[in-house]
């Protein structure tokens, strides 16, 4: 299955670059403008996007004027702006935009939300391929080099999340949370339990990574 | 309790205590008056009798008479002249009267020459005794006229009680008319404070009438001079704010922009197995980001400073424009 497609529109070429980097890294194709009316007019010619981020302060058009364009092919809006205040977020979630993201943000919460509005309207990728190994999200099933691992449910949930954000590193505490929930009374040691049966069960000892004092990250060149 | 009720109060109770004052003051000098004149007009009619008496009993009554004879004519003379309130006494007694009291008891007369004069309550009746002595025909008489004047009291009285009517309807019409006067009096006092109340919940445009030309319209036309300043610097200070939010939220926005990138950047480099010329790329976007906050701070300093420096004074257009064009030929040179 083809890698979802998204549309950076962004003046400031620092962030878009930053943005860019990370969605490559995370699995995403993506396309990157810096004016809102050359990214309308590319539409025209290619509109085969799963999700927009836009800056809403942009030359040529902007990004409340982009959302239409956007309405057009259906392609679900996320708007990154310094704009912080309730009325223009009130105005961009009213138009009918999925979310509205305020800057600063942090990569991580940009690519969770990313992969919110993608699972909401039914884009998001559902099975994700890393080396040999493939993971069908929607059966939980899991194979390498076309055998069926068998994986408990939380072993499944670690490798998902690892392979959802593959290359980035995710803290233990954030592992933790996410699987476990904020309620669960244990330390990280049984992460580390867990990542070395899918290390065994996997033969993923190269592509699962420990960062000392950090977290772990899934590699895939 | 409100002003114009203290001042319609107080009008009123100086209205009731003049009116009452007057009244009493008045009733008291019609009493006295009239008591005097009542008094004159029987000492007069004393002295009448009494000297119209003496004469006549001189005149048929002289040398040597019986007794009887005396008694009989001295009794005749008196009748001649009495009326219902004579009274004449003699040595052995009353003589002559038509009336039910015995005047010689309340009023003994010791100076011949005088007249004497008494005004006393018997019972329910004012009664009013004049009585002054004779000698006659070696005898001593006294005569006395008495006279009822409970009729005079009486009418004094009915007199106050119409006073008293009189004063309260006075005082009712006056009260309305004083209620009346003192609230629309107060009526421009009253547009007044509405006029304040509606600044002061932030209606600075209202203004308050100007209805009159005392002091309460002086008042008004100086309340209004200061609505419209206070109107003036409200709008100033709004402006002023609106500028400051404006200012804030741009450079709120400025602000924000390298710290994304800056943010992203940095957590791409801490969490990410970059390339070396990737991880090059990021370095480049963060110095820059760092340079662009630096100069924004700069900025932002000199504009701080600048403002801080200058100062606004009044200067002749003239010399300003001829300083600009000095200025100007220096630098050329």
């Amino acid at each position: 299955m083809a890698k979802n497609r998204i549309l950076i529109v962004e003046d400031e070429k620092a962030i878009s670059d930053g943005i860019a980097v990370n969605l490559q890294y995370s699995g995403y194709e993506y396309k990157v403008f810096a004016d809102g009316k050359e990214a309308a007019d590319s539409l025209e010619d290619d509109h085969s996007y799963d999700l927009a981020l836009l800056d809403i302060m942009l030359p040529g058009i902007d990004g409340f004027e982009l959302l239409s364009y956007m309405k057009q092919y259906n392609i679900p809006v996320i708007y990154l702006t310094a704009k912080s205040d309730t009325s223009s977020e009130i105005k961009g979630l009213r138009d009918g935009a999925e979310d509205y993201i305020v800057k600063p943000f942090d990569m991580l919460t940009l690519l969770v939300r990313i992969e919110k509005v993608l699972e909401r309207n039914g884009k998001l990728n559902q099975i994700l391929r890393i080396g040999d190994i493939t993971l069908d999200l929607e059966n939980h099933i899991v194979t390498k080099g076309g055998q069926e691992v068998i994986l408990k449910p939380l072993e499944f949930e670690v490798f998902a999340m690892l392979a959802r954000y593959k290359n980035c590193t995710i803290l233990r505490e954030k592992l933790l949370n996410e699987i476990w929930g904020s309620d669960f009374f244990g330390d990280t040691h049984t992460i580390d339990v867990h990542i070395s049966n899918l290390r065994k069960k996997l033969d993923a000892s190269d592509i699962i990574k420990t960062v000392p004092k950090y977290g772990y990250r899934l590699e895939d060149k | 309790m409100k002003l114009w009720q203290k001042v319609s109060i107080a009008s009123i109770v100086v209205l009731l205590t003049v009116v009452t004052a007057c009244s009493s003051l008045l009733l008291l000098y019609a009493k006295s008056n009239m008591v005097q004149l009542t008094t004159e007009q029987a000492k007069t009619e004393q002295w009448n009798l009494s000297t119209s008496f003496s004469e006549m009993v001189q005149y048929y009554l002289s040398g040597e008479i019986n007794p009887v004879v005396k008694q009989s004519g001295i009794n005749y003379c008196f009748k001649c002249f009495a009326n219902d309130s004579s009274v004449l006494v003699g040595k052995e007694g009353t003589i002559y009267s038509s009336v039910s009291i015995n005047p010689e008891k309340i009023l003994p007369i010791d100076n011949f020459n005088e007249q004497k004069v008494l005004l006393k309550k018997i019972g329910s009746r004012n009664i009013l005794i004049v009585g002054s002595g004779l000698v006659l025909l070696d005898d001593c008489y006294f005569v006395y006229t008495v006279k009822d004047i409970t009729e005079v009291f009486d009418s004094i009285n009915t007199m106050t009680w119409r006073f008293v009517v009189i004063c309260g309807i006075g005082t009712i019409v006056g009260t309305l008319l004083i209620i009346w006067f003192v609230r629309h009096a107060n009526k421009p006092l009253m547009r007044l404070k509405d006029a304040t109340r509606c600044i002061a919940v932030g209606e600075y445009d209202k203004r308050a009438p100007v209805l009159s030309k005392d002091e309460v319209g002086e008042l008004a036309t100086d309340f209004n001079i200061m609505a419209d300043a206070v109107q003036t610097h409200i709008s100033n200070l709004e402006e002023t704010a609106k500028r400051q939010k404006f200012f804030i939220s741009g450079l709120t926005h400025e602000f924000k922009t390298p710290l994304t990138s800056m943010i992203i950047h940095s957590e791409t480099l801490l969490s990410a197995d970059l390339s070396k010329e990737e991880v090059q790329n990021s370095l480049l976007h963060i110095h820059s980001q760092c340079r662009w906050l630096e100069r924004l701070t700069q900025k932002l300093l000199k504009l701080i400073t600048l403002e801080e420096n200058i100062k606004i004074k009044p200067e002749c257009v003239k010399t300003l424009f001829d300083d600009i064009i000095s200025f100007g030929f220096d630098n050329a040179l």
